[in-house]
């Protein structure tokens, strides 16, 4: 089963997003700061990161660069969502390291559909 | 600073044109929506600093707008001030329930709005700044092999990361116990590594950063740095700490220039081999100390790029030497290290006595002994080494580094390229000086120090022509002092300086008090020696200028003696400051002449009017007929001739000197012959008595 860390500090959209991704099948944790999302992701090693960019402790553009650092998890593809729909925060989360990028309010459809892109390219990457 | 945008939300045109032209004029970037739907686009398209909404709007209420605005920004990343009614304070209630920073009401006062907004705005940065402060970037940005911890201070629990064990070679999990970080600190750092953590908490330090040992599984120690950042409440108070630990042992271990261990990887292994030699372990060990002879002259002279060559290969061949030397049965343990500048230190396992420790030294020394090619020259030198062997009566390690120092500075004494091994009657030579050093700081300010004035006589006529002043130290329990006893030490310890200017001060002043009372033609002039230290000095020749013209002395009557060595530092500047002196006016002498390296190339070079042939030579002047001794003098004083220069003999301790220094053409003498250097008291008695050592014998009147 495919699992996915979800790293968001607003417990509202946790707790949605979350719920729709169970459904779907998919096995969820979640972090609510940069901090917790670096450990858990080097602990728990998930298949896709989902990482909102404004975090307490550090924030999601830190916390990612940081994953991409540590060579065992620096493989993990990490989708930034954020409510900045600028393009300077769709560029500086790329920079960072961040594979893709999706915009709050999230399109739920099209986000599955890029975590299982992410996924498969890793899975080919791998084999 | 950019400047910040402001979105105006307002359905009524006027109120939003107002608005904006009022926030322009204050110079803040100003936008406005009519709607909800149309605030959300503009959002879209660009970033907003902050947002005047307005309660009351048709179709997507400003509250709804709010509420869904608060969805995605916090009220940190976008603040939003509500526009109200004046009476209606439920709405008002509503509103910051919902998550509005502030609010103003209609009619607007716009000082008060202008406020507002700044406050929201200045928070706003604040807050920006926080999160990209320095410890949360260190934090992310530390090294890939960080071990990471997250320690939830209300039930006091820590989670230590994957890499964080590994670090200190566990495998399985460990439990959340701060002990298990704790307990494996070195316990000489955990008293720090507790007060960083709690200064830290309670906020008294803004970051932290602390760097310490960590046992290994393996009982080995690493060093580690870590970095941490407390996360606060609302009301300031610390209730989670996150951070990083990574691995510094390479860096804080090892002496850039040579590879070699440092002081502290030394001092640690020290610590851990003297630790075990006292818990019975079987190895002995020794300590040696090593220092490059003359290291200082060869970096001077040939530039520090080639000071450092040398230490590097002078590094490689003491690591090859001991790993060829296979005494101890653990030769990985042995350490080469350097401890600074051109000191080095072993320690070497498995030296049980003195001969095994001198066998050690002479390989370390023969492996230095082949000429050193540097880019431009090759270089021979030496090391001088002091051993200390293991014993039970040392407690700390302080004890025996104290005492491999006292050895090598008792090797140093012999000369270059020496060994000793400590022994306790080195210490009480040490603690003597040691003794010396202190009471020699006090000696100046409880006046001990006097100057003694020893004649320089025209051998011819046995008339006194001026005096060298010469320091003695009356010294309140052993009594009168030579300057042999003490002057080297205060060139070590710089006290020098202090002193030379002092007895440069008082000389004059007396010599001045002195053509008061003894008038003399021509005046009586006065010699004061200038060590190199106080050569070094940069404002030597203010000094001296600044003496001249308290005392009044006339600068022809003052006679500066510098010896061969100040030559041998740096030409250049020596030179520099010769031609300094002597536009003062005052007389240059060279003092010691022929027991230096100088060559006469140099003196020509330079603005020196007297030379001062040595007591070595003088001592030795045949009786009557031509020595050897004869002859150097001779070629010495044809030579200051040559170059216009005067001569004076020093030591000259009998008739027949005077005899034999008149015959060969020196004209000037100081020595016993004539008188000690005797206190300023006795020299008035001489002045006084117009005391002269007229010649008694015909011979001499003949070589007149």
């Amino acid at each position: 089963m495919a699992h996915v860390l979800l790293v968001e500090d607003n417990e509202l959209n946790r707790d949605m997003l979350s719920r729709r991704l169970k459904r779907c099948g998919w096995v969820v944790s979640s972090a609510e700061d940069g901090w917790r999302a670096v450990c858990m992701a080097e602990q728990e090693r998930p298949d896709v990161i989902l990482m909102d960019l404004s975090l307490p402790v550090l924030s999601g553009w830190d916390a990612t660069r940081k994953i991409r650092q540590m060579p065992e998890i620096n493989d993990i593809p990490i989708i930034a969502l954020s409510a900045h729909a600028m393009l300077d925060d769709r560029t500086s989360a790329l920079a960072a390291g961040c594979d893709d990028f999706e915009t709050k309010p999230i399109d739920f459809d099209r986000l599955v559909t890029k975590m299982n892109a992410l996924r498969l390219e890793r899975f080919r990457d791998e084999h | 600073m950019n400047t910040n945008r402001i979105l105006v939300v307002d359905d009524e045109e006027f109120n939003r044109d107002v608005c904006v032209r009022r926030l322009q004029r204050k110079g803040f970037e100003a936008i406005s929506a009519s709607s909800g739907d149309q605030a959300l686009e503009k959002l879209q398209a660009q970033s907003v600093d902050l947002i005047l909404l307005d309660y009351m709007m048709p179709g997507l209420s400003g509250l709804d707008l709010l509420r869904f605005l608060r969805q995605s920004w916090s009220a940190q990343e976008l603040p939003i001030i509500m526009v109200t009614a004046v009476t209606d304070s439920h709405s008002i209630a509503q509103a910051l329930d919902e998550g509005a920073n502030d609010y103003i009401t209609k009619p607007i006062d716009f000082s008060v709005a202008m406020a507002r907004i700044r406050s929201q705005l200045a928070r706003k940065r604040a807050e920006a700044a926080l999160r990209k402060s320095e410890e949360r970037y260190a934090l992310a940005a530390k090294g890939a092999n960080d071990g990471l911890w997250d320690w939830d201070l209300v039930s006091n629990e820590i989670y230590y990361s994957p890499r964080w064990r590994e670090m200190i070679g566990l495998s399985e999990d460990i439990s959340h116990d701060p002990a298990e970080w704790t307990s494996r600190v070195h316990q000489t750092d955990v008293d720090d590594l507790k007060a960083a953590l709690l200064k830290h908490i309670e906020g008294l330090d803004s970051t932290l950063q602390v760097e310490y040992r960590i046992r290994h599984r393996n009982g080995s120690y690493r060093w580690v740095s870590t970095r941490a950042l407390a996360v606060r409440n609302d009301a300031g108070k610390a209730i989670r700490m996150v951070g990083s630990q990574s691995d510094v042992t390479d860096r804080i271990t090892t002496d850039p220039l040579t590879g070699l261990a440092n002081r502290l990887l030394f001092d640690a292994r020290l610590e851990e081999s003297l630790h075990q030699y006292r818990e019975g372990s079987r190895y002995s060990f020794a300590v040696l100390y090593l220092d490059v002879d003359r290291f200082k002259l060869i970096n001077d002279s040939l530039g520090h790029a080639a000071g450092d060559s040398l230490l590097r290969e002078v590094a490689t061949r003491l690591r090859n030497s001991v790993r060829d030397m296979e005494i101890s049965s653990r030769p990985d343990s042995d350490i080469v290290a350097r401890l600074g500048g051109d000191e080095f230190a072993i320690l070497l396992l498995g030296i049980a006595d003195r001969a095994q420790a001198e066998n050690a030294c002479e390989r370390l020394a023969t492996a230095i002994r082949p000429a050193i090619q540097l880019p431009d020259n090759d270089i021979y030198c030496s090391v001088s080494i002091g051993v200390v062997l293991a014993s039970q009566t040392y407690n700390a390690i302080s004890e025996m580094l104290r005492d491999a120092d006292t050895a090598m500075y008792a090797a140093k004494a012999v000369g270059g390229g020496h060994w000793a091994v400590f022994e306790p009657a080195m210490q009480n030579r040490v603690r003597m000086r040691l003794q010396t050093e202190t009471d020699l700081r006090h000696a100046l300010d409880r006046r001990e120090l006097r100057v003694f004035y020893q004649p320089r006589v025209m051998l011819s006529t046995g008339e006194i022509r001026g005096f060298e002043a010469l320091v003695r130290w009356n010294h309140p329990a052993r009594g009168l002092i030579m300057p042999g006893e003490f002057i080297s030490i205060a060139e070590e310890t710089g006290l020098i300086v202090e002193i030379g200017a002092w007895i440069l001060k008082e000389a004059c002043r007396q010599m001045k008090e002195w053509h008061g009372q003894y008038a003399r033609h021509p005046q009586l002039d006065i010699a004061v020696n200038l060590s190199v230290r106080q050569c070094r000095e940069p404002d030597l020749v203010a000094q001296i200028k600044a003496t001249l013209d308290e005392t009044g002395l006339p600068p022809e009557c003052l006679h500066l003696e510098l010896t061969e060595s100040l030559l041998l530092d740096d030409i250049a500047s020596a030179r520099k400051l010769l031609q300094d002196l002597k536009a003062l006016g005052v007389g240059l002498k060279i003092d010691d002449f022929g027991t230096g390296y100088s060559s006469l190339r140099y003196l020509c070079d330079l603005p020196f009017d007297t030379l001062k042939i040595d007591r070595s030579f003088t001592i030795q002047l045949g009786a009557g007929e031509d020595t050897a001794e004869d002859s150097v003098i001779r070629t010495i004083i044809a030579m200051a001739q040559n170059m216009s220069m005067g001569v004076i003999a020093e030591g000259v301790e009998t008739e027949e000197h005077v005899k034999r220094l008149l015959a060969i053409g020196c004209h000037f003498g100081q020595g016993f012959f004539f008188s000690k250097p005797v206190s300023a008291a006795d020299t008035e008695q001489l002045l006084a008595g117009h005391a002269s050592w007229l010649p008694r014998s015909s011979a001499l009147i003949e070589c007149r």
